[in-house]
């Protein structure tokens, strides 16, 4: 067994700068969730298969467990915790409430990370452009239509 | 899903990672660019490397530019880059078409080329387009440079043909003075979140005559590793893209891949549909040729 | 009917929005001081004699506190559900591969992850059977410590020779439906604390606490008043979170038992996909006949499930299989028969439909080639024989209302075009092509005959003195919207308050009675049923307590948005919608009549009730109420498919519902999007693979496939209302019925499409492209 010294990690976690000490093989999901405590970002496949633990890393969403927590190192990240820091829905969040785009709420973070990085950049996007930019995250309830419509609601809204 | 433990070093220079590389027994190190496949086979325990070498910090090898006749893509290039990058959208689709059926965005935006090549997954989507490109792929170690066709790359499935102290630097590949006619056709299990169960990457060059001047082709998925489709190449040169010559060109390629059964489909499914896709896509190349 | 102010509208979830800003906490986003992980080491052997365990290596690794196996259960071992076959931790035999040996405790996941890779056990190989039906002959390696066949029921119904002799047509089938893993997206999670070590407390992802609540007595022996089981919020169950929990939280419980501290024991995906239990697959031969005219004469079906190597839940699930074996017709002679057969691969349990989605599909097909034989309209031939009102089931069932079958077909057939389409489609040659295809179909609601012990619940309704509520009830939410519905309905039920001002609170097996299982889209009827009754004790005491307070008798009060009125008599009660005449009445505020009944020492705590009404079942015949009453549904599908490549694209799919009542009609869609979409997957791409040990080889969501946002196509809901008499403001439960008959109405399509015969499922272009070539 090799020993393993832990790492000094420095990076932006939801507009805060943050720094932590992680053992080399820490991964990125278990440091935000454990060292900092969000656990709205979660753990469905551990393979990057399903993308309930999708975060925003400089902006795009990245499967946080397919990566080592040392590789946040002078990094933003954003997790479903900063998407509404006074404890106030946004109008992504609220349209998934209105539209009933939630049923269990597993992979609704996941979710709403995906799509705040495609309206950013893309404020009024097609149904495809929507579809595609949740592709990566699995949703078992809801058959996506409602997630789909909540999201087309949302960017309309910002207009 | 735990990971086993090992040591981490992220060196600022491809000299540095080498460095690392050569340093450490063979195996015991391993270079980690997206970690998009390596951490899910350390998951997995297929891949136990003492040390990871994060090359994230190595600016160079994210780099995607044209020169005058080369265009030359970083090997920690991720896919999101590359469907994103003008050059590849202009100079070589093939590519930006291929990336763009890899997994989701979440393994677009982390997962680079360098690390589908090392993977040597015969389903690996960029392989057959960076083969009908007749990419290079140049290696570094602490000896030097090597470059290797991106066709040699592969000993069998999950195999490399690199020395575990190489790291992918580069891929390069010669620039159409023109837009060249291609296509990458791919069949996955579902549309989004797919692993490849097979395809075809196509790039070829018609003259004015509308005869196929020179024509490469690619398979995923159907055989051991991506493989060159010579056979259809050697029988479309000279060509016009007749329904007659498309018909037989299905058949040639039903003959020169060797697929098998696997959980994701079949030997028979992998011959006929690769065929169909190949005359299709020829065909649609035909016609905008038209 | 009164008019409805809050049930029947489509209101926001209460629970949404911190599921949304991720505040809600799932189990395994807490953990307790000085808590244990647990991991499962399981057999990988299909059939094997257990020689020896040899834990000292793993012992020896750093981090691990203790390692238990079956002897370290000081209860019993065995899992209380249908059968006493089912043991939380194999002792002499391991019978199926991902039957759970040791569970490994230590200080954290990665010390018990890898503890798990030294435990060392010996075994002896025995014969496995991997087959149903060859479990099931002489001879047979026996799997099941109580004998391979799990469950057998029939239905015998007039006489089935006569029916045949009567049919101008008779088709004959066999069809296939393979396993479906639940793909929750949370996986099974448990925490168990032994509070003083007198109160064993196991939290965790769940549907039926009660079956938790049993399981812990059993493996440590304790009474049912020292084990509180407490519902976290549930990621997904869709059935698979019945019959597990209790051996996980069982588990878990032991795990606290014996170590005094908090125990963690949640599964990895692959994991999740190993050990837990599945959808039943099947395998049915089928004969029906019908006359010329349309009207079925017999149906015989012979069915066989594959149980797995222990029953759970499969004689009920065989049961549901029997009962809607013949679908939603008007038949006269039926015959019957249903084997679950056990062997040496995972267990199979509840999924979404339980049991019927398999018979569906394959009398779905029955009824389009009988169609196709006789010349008729497929939608026609389900209307000529469709139940309606006053028909009787298979089962000798009188239906005397609720019956909306025959509209959710007409309303299909318009929302579909079908008519136009449907003879058209086929005339469509060359590599795509185009079809539409149906399938109608009935759900039972509720436990029905078979399960009538557990069918009932109860509901406890407190009104704080400030007028805010609380409720509990025993059934569960795992994500379908019960908290929202059940919500909707005690806003109703106490007089129209909003519904912000009413909180369910967590489930919890001390704070109400054994309400039976969250399964067979029960929920809402009895819950609410139950909720309903306490609303109505409570409101008769504050409307007594305001009476007094307003000087007038109790009828003469008006309770209206939350506000008790005094009006002058009863006929004058329109004057309540009179907002001029209101304005003068006087009143007391909901919130001022909660403190006034404080203060004034009358409780508003109020217990209500639900029993169900009469079922029976003659088990030699088959015959009976099976169902308190059921639900109906049309769904169609219309889909483009490539004869090259034999890949399928949906286009749409039209899903008329019959469910009594929508109490929260967006709640309603969203249940049957979501259904439609699992069924998508049942239909076209799911499968378990096995090696030939029977060990599952696709444990993971990228060999385990279900669809993603971009394989599902736009799918049209339309809700039918027929009341429910008994059912809360009329609703029956539906909440399975939206997977229940895609696979038949796509497999259907493609019929119509490509002239290729479907009797398996999934339908993979493998397949298509097979059979096409043979055309």
């Amino acid at each position: 067994m090799t020993m393993t010294e832990d790492v000094k990690v420095k990076f932006k976690l939801n507009g805060r700068r943050v720094e932590a000490s992680v053992k080399p093989n820490r991964l990125l999901v278990d440091m935000i969730r454990e060292d900092f405590g969000l656990t709205g970002t979660k753990i469905g496949c551990g393979m990057g298969e399903c993308g309930a633990c999708t975060v925003l890393l400089d902006g795009k969403p990245a499967a946080s467990c397919l990566i080592l927590a040392v590789q946040a190192n002078g990094k933003t990240i954003e997790t479903i915790e900063g998407a509404s820091p006074n404890g106030r829905m946004n109008s992504l969040q609220e349209a998934m409430v209105k539209e009933g785009a939630v049923q269990c709420g597993f992979c609704t973070p996941g979710i709403i990370m995906s799509a705040t990085a495609l309206l950013r950049e893309n404020p009024h996007p097609t149904e495809e452009e929507i579809r595609t930019a949740i592709s990566g995250n699995l949703c078992r309830c809801t058959g996506y239509q409602k997630i789909v419509k909540a999201i087309k609601k949302a960017s309309k809204k910002s207009e | 899903m735990e990971l086993p433990d090992f040591d981490v070093r992220i060196p600022d220079t491809l000299k540095e990672a080498a460095e690392l590389l050569a340093r450490s027994a063979p195996g015991g190190a391993m270079s980690l660019a997206g970690g998009t496949d390596l951490l899910i086979r350390m998951k997995e325990g297929v891949s136990k490397p003492g040390m990871i070498i994060i090359l994230e910090k190595i600016g160079k090898i994210k780099v995607i530019k044209a020169s005058k006749n080369r265009i030359r893509i970083g090997g920690a290039a991720t896919f999101d880059a590359i469907i994103r990058s003008k050059i590849i959208q202009n100079k070589a689709p093939v590519l930006a078409a291929a990336c763009e059926k890899i997994g989701s965005p979440q393994i677009r935006n982390r997962g680079t080329i360098g690390g589908n090549i090392a993977n040597a997954s015969p389903c690996a989507d960029s392989v057959p387009a960076l083969a009908v490109l007749e990419a290079e792929v140049a290696l570094v170690s602490q000896s030097g440079e090597r470059r290797l066709p991106v066709i040699e790359c592969f000993k069998g499935p999950k195999k490399n043909a690199f020395r575990p102290d190489e790291i992918i630097s580069h891929i390069e590949f010669p620039a159409p003075k023109q837009p060249l006619r291609s296509f990458y056709l791919a069949k996955g299990q579902r549309k989004a979140l797919s692993i490849t169960k097979l395809s075809v990457a196509c790039q070829m060059e018609i003259d004015s005559g509308g005869k196929v001047k020179k024509a490469r082709i690619a398979y995923g998925a159907v055989a051991p590793t991506v493989i060159r489709g010579y056979a259809v190449e050697e029988f479309l040169t000279g060509k016009a893209l007749s329904p007659g010559v498309l018909k037989e060109a299905e058949e040639i390629a039903r003959k020169e891949i060797k697929p098998i059964d696997d959980i994701r489909s079949t030997m028979e499914y992998r011959r006929i549909v690769t065929g169909a896709l190949l005359r299709r896509g020829l065909s649609s190349v035909g016609k905008t040729e038209q | 009917m009164p008019e409805l102010h809050i049930a029947g509208k489509p209101l926001p979830r209460p629970d949404a929005p911190g599921k949304t800003m991720g505040y809600t906490q799932y189990l395994d986003d807490w953990n307790l001081p000085g808590m244990l992980h647990a991991r499962i080491y399981y057999s990988p052997k299909p059939h094997a004699l257990i020689r020896r365990i040899d834990l000292r290596k793993a012992l020896s690794h750093p981090g691990i506190h203790s390692i238990l196996t079956a002897r370290d259960i000081p209860g019993k071992n065995f899992i209380p559900m249908m059968k006493d076959d089912w043991t939380f931790l194999a002792e002499k035999k391991a019978i199926y591969p991902g039957e759970p040996v040791a569970l490994i405790i230590g200080n954290n996941r990665e010390s018990v992850c890898r503890a798990r890779a030294l435990i060392q056990v010996e075994y002896e190989d025995l014969k496995p059977v991997f087959d149903p039906e060859e479990s099931l002959q002489t001879g047979a390696p026996q799997v099941n410590p109580l004998g391979n066949l799990i469950a057998y029921h029939k239905i015998r119904k007039g006489n089935i020779e006569k029916g045949v002799s009567e049919a101008d047509v008779v088709i004959e089938g066999i069809y296939e439906t393979p396993y479906q893993e639940h793909a929750y997206l949370e996986t099974l999670g448990y925490i168990a604390v032994f509070h003083d070590k007198e109160i064993m407390r196991v939290y965790g992802t769940m549907q039926c606490p009660f079956y938790v609540q049993n399981a812990v007595a059993s493996i440590l022996g304790m009474p049912q008043n020292s084990i509180q089981v407490i519902q976290t919020p549930t990621g997904g169950a869709f059935g698979g979170k019945e019959d597990m929990p209790s051996l996980f939280g069982g588990l878990a419980a032991l795990a606290a038992y014996k170590t005094g501290k908090p125990v963690k024991l949640v599964l990895d995906r692959r994991d999740d996909i190993l050990l837990s239990s599945k959808r039943h697959p099947s395998r049915s031969y089928y004969r029906i006949g019908a006359k010329k005219n349309g009207a079925l004469t017999f149906c015989e079906v012979k069915v066989y499930l594959d149980a797995g190597a222990y029953a759970t839940l499969t004689p009920a699930v065989l049961w549901r299989c029997a009962v809607h074996g013949c679908g939603c017709y008007r038949i006269p002679h039926v015959k019957v028969d249903a084997y679950a057969g056990a062997t040496n691969k995972i267990p199979c349990g509840a999924f979404r439909g339980f049991g019927s989605p398999q018979v569906v599909f394959a009398m779905e097909r029955q009824m389009d080639k009988l169609a196709q034989a006789l010349g008729i309209d497929p939608l026609h031939l389900r209307e000529i024989n469709c139940l309606r009102k006053g028909d009787e089931t298979v089962t000798g069932q009188k239906l005397p209302f609720s019956v909306g079958l025959s509209e959710t077909i007409s309303k299909a057939r318009s929302m579909s075009k079908w008519s136009k389409k449907w003879r058209q489609y086929p005339l469509i040659k060359g590599e795509k092509r185009r079809g539409l295809g149906c399938a109608t179909f009935l759900y039972g609601v509720g436990l029905g005959a078979a399960g009538k012990k557990l069918d009932h619940a109860e509901a406890h309704i407190r009104i704080k003195s400030d007028g805010s509520v609380v409720f509990s009830v025993g059934t569960t939410d795992m994500g379908q919207g019960m908290e929202t519905v059940l919500t909707q309905i005690a806003a109703e039920g106490l007089g129209g308050i909003p519904m912000e001002k009413i909180r369910m609170l967590p489930v919890d097996t001390f704070s109400v009675e054994d309400s039976g299982p969250t399964v067979a889209s029960r929920a809402t009827y009895t819950s609410g049923t139950a909720i309903l009754s306490s609303c109505e004790k409570i409101i008769t005491t504050m409307k007594k307590t305001a009476s007094k307070l307003l000087s007038c008798k109790p009828e003469e009060i008006l309770l209206e948005k939350g506000c008790f009125f005094r009006i002058k008599s009863p006929k004058a009660k329109q004057i309540g919608k009179n907002a001029d005449n209101k304005k003068n009445a006087p009143f007391l505020t909901f919130e001022e009549m909660a403190s006034e009944c404080f203060s004034r020492h009358i409780p508003l705590s109020e217990y209500g009730y639900f029993d169900s009404p009469p079922t029976s079942w003659e088990p030699e015949t088959g015959q009976g109420k099976a169902y308190v009453t059921y639900s109906f549904a049309t769904q169609i599908a219309e889909l483009e498919l490539d004869m090259e490549t034999g890949e399928i694209e949906l286009q749409d799919i039209w899903a008329v519902h019959d469910i009594g009542k929508a109490i929260n009609p967006q709640n309603t869609e969203g249940q049957i999007e979501g259904g439609v979409v699992q069924g998508i997957g049942y239909a076209l791409m799911e499968f378990i693979s096995f090696n030939e040990k029977g060990m599952i080889q696709n444990p993971s969501f990228s060999t385990y496939i279900i669809p993603t946002s971009k394989d599902v196509p736009r799918i049209h809901t339309a809700i039918v209302e027929v009341e429910y008499p008994e059912g809360p403001y009329g609703a029956k439960g539906f909440g399975e019925t939206p997977l229940m008959g895609v696979a038949g109405c796509i497999a259907n399509a493609v019929v119509n499409a490509s002239g290729i015969d479907i009797s398996r499922i999934p339908i993979l272009p493998e397949y298509i492209l097979q059979e096409s070539r043979k055309l």
